[in-house]
């Protein structure tokens, strides 16, 4: 659910005019403990980087991180009339209308109110499998495409096929 | 491809006609476009018995059921039998829902549908396979025939979770 803190804490995070934000501003910005951010770093689930006053975490990596977690009506919701500026056309929500076996819609409820999302959240997670397995062929069909799957980093080259 | 006339009719032949207790192998293969040999290894995955010996001649009419289930798009079925479409369980049949996705991902499975000809529909329920593999067990305990609606038909001794969902994407 987009509550007023979440919705500030999203604004923060693609508004902020700095480049990086300390370790445990990066906690709180995202909403995890102590104990979640610890586990990150260990397991490498978020990227570090150095700054004079030691390891930080670059805006771009909570930007991606924020992406990953969220739904994107809501981050689109909570950037109000800024979120035009700040995503990519090619981030930016879509509606489809598909027709999917009843037990699957029902599953897709079940799972987004079990994980305190969307429907449309649990499918965009379940389809980044797809889309890193075919990225290559989808990059040359469709214009954009590496850079809105590589957003907010920069994408490198494709290699030549 | 979409279903001709001919597919049409053996749909609703094998999955209407109550009389009918083995369908031809060919007709299944045809009708789904698979090989011989791809119906011959499925039915040794699901553990149902296939005469070595002699090539496979009938299957029964639940297991026809089950692949054809498996290697059409459920549109393409539902659409075949028409006003008949009730004789699939309700949690199985088609259900319309709006999604909101971010952009690219919308034109990567639209691409994806066009080049494979099936439904977008089809694309998002197969990706959707393994998240149900993932829950099956949270999902079967949480929610009213689950369960039922994944085996149906009951053509299988299995009350394990069915091969389709745990197979590889194809």
């Amino acid at each position: 659910m987009l509550t007023p803190d979440l919705t500030e804490r999203i604004r923060t995070i693609f508004l902020h005019p700095r480049s990086f934000v300390s370790i445990d501003e990066a906690g709180a910005l995202l909403g995890w403990s102590a104990e979640q951010m610890r586990e990150a770093i260990e397991g490498q689930d978020i990227d570090l980087t150095a700054a004079c006053s030691g390891k930080v975490v670059p805006c771009d990596e909570l930007r991606a991180l924020t992406l990953h977690a969220l739904p994107i009506e809501w981050i689109e919701r909570a950037l109000g009339a800024r979120a035009a500026r700040v995503l990519p056309p090619g981030i930016r929500s879509r509606s489809m209308r598909v027709r999917i076996p009843a037990y699957q819609a029902a599953m897709l409820d079940y799972l987004a109110e079990q994980q305190h999302t969307t429907a449309g959240h649990v499918i965009a997670a379940a389809l980044e499998d797809l889309v890193s397995e075919r990225l290559e062929v989808l990059a040359q069909a469709i214009p954009g495409f590496a850079d809105a799957v590589a957003w907010p980093h920069a994408h490198d080259e494709l290699p030549p096929s | 491809m979409p279903p001709t006339r001919s597919d049409i009719q053996r749909i609703r032949t094998i999955f209407l006609s109550k009389k009918l207790v083995y369908v031809k192998t060919a007709d299944v293969e045809s009708l789904s476009g698979a090989s011989p040999a791809l119906l011959a290894s499925w039915l040794v995955d699901n553990q149902l018995a296939v005469e070595e010996s002699s090539p496979l001649v009938s299957i029964p009419r639940g297991a026809a059921m089950a692949f054809v289930l498996e290697t059409l798009p459920l549109e393409w079925i539902e659409r075949a039998l028409a006003t008949q479409a009730s004789v699939i369980p309700p949690l199985r049949r088609l259900q319309p829902v709006t999604l909101l996705l971010p952009r690219y991902q919308v034109r990567a499975l639209r691409l994806i549908a066009r080049r494979q000809r099936r439904p977008l529909g089809e694309i998002v329920s197969r990706e959707l396979y393994s998240l149900i593999a993932e829950y099956f067990q949270i999902l079967a305990k949480h929610m009213p025939d689950f369960h039922k609606a994944i085996l149906w038909p009951p053509h299988l001794n299995c009350l394990e979770l069915p091969r389709w969902l745990t197979s590889t994407r194809r």
